[in-house]
């Protein structure tokens, strides 16, 4: 929760080897059952997160 | 360029024209009105010091051409590169990315669930990390479908994603 209310950024640089944090909101209506059933069989949703390499932008999708 | 490069730079571009004012002091009791006031000035002193004048007028000069460039060129482009501070950037993205897959490793997950501090926050979240595995600096970018999301209903918040330390973990 603490994590949560610091200041975040819209851009983030990450060198080669460096790990960073991604926070997803999750629809409310579900219960937490719901939710962990979902978690176990992937089936939260897919993740698309804009990446820039050198000049290129890329997509990075992935099924969570 | 970083901090200290730009310190560097600019600390001996300094030093430059400092030894420039130094000469030109060196070389003033060589000019025709300190000569006439009795000081006898040979001409290998005179060689010498002419030289060393030269030099330093030499890095002077291109010492302030580096601080002209540090300051004015490259200072602004890389402050172009990076986005202003609260400013949430849209994106190009969508039907310009490459089919390449992006190696950002999952490296940790886990789901959350908090009461949340406002209307606008979530209770339930979903906590990734990533370790960048493409073997060069990758920029992480607002996805352009939660800024849409965020101008319509979370005006005043920006996504979270934070860098960790190095080959750590998050949330160990």
């Amino acid at each position: 929760m603490k994590d949560w209310i610091k200041p975040e950024v819209a851009r983030l640089r990450v060198a080669h080897g460096a790990t960073f944090r991604v926070w997803i909101g999750l629809n409310q209506s579900f219960t937490d059952d719901d939710l962990r059933r979902r978690d176990a069989q992937q089936r939260l949703g897919t993740l698309l997160l804009p990446v820039k390499i050198g000049s290129e932008y890329r997509e990075f999708t992935r099924q969570f | 360029m970083g901090k200290f490069v730009y310190r560097l730079v600019i600390a001996s571009s300094f030093c430059s024209i400092f030894g420039f004012i130094v000469s030109v002091i060196s070389i003033l009791p060589l000019t025709s009105a300190w000569s006439t006031a009795g000081v006898p000035v040979s001409w290998t002193a005179w060689g010498i010091r002419a030289l060393v004048f030269l030099l330093f007028a030499a890095a002077a000069l291109n010492a302030i051409a580096v601080i002209v460039w540090v300051h004015f060129v490259r200072r602004k482009a890389d402050e172009e590169d990076e986005d202003p501070k609260g400013v949430i950037t849209a994106l190009p993205v969508t039907g310009s990315t490459s089919p390449q897959p992006v190696a950002l490793r999952v490296v940790h997950k886990q789901l959350e669930r908090t009461a949340p501090e406002s209307p606008w926050t979530f209770k339930s979240k979903f906590r990734v990390a990533f370790t960048n595995d493409t073997g060069s600096t990758v920029d992480v970018l607002t996805p352009d479908w939660l800024l849409a999301h965020m101008v319509s209903v979370h005006s005043n918040r920006k996504p979270s994603v934070r860098c960790n330390q190095k080959g750590r973990a998050a949330g160990k």
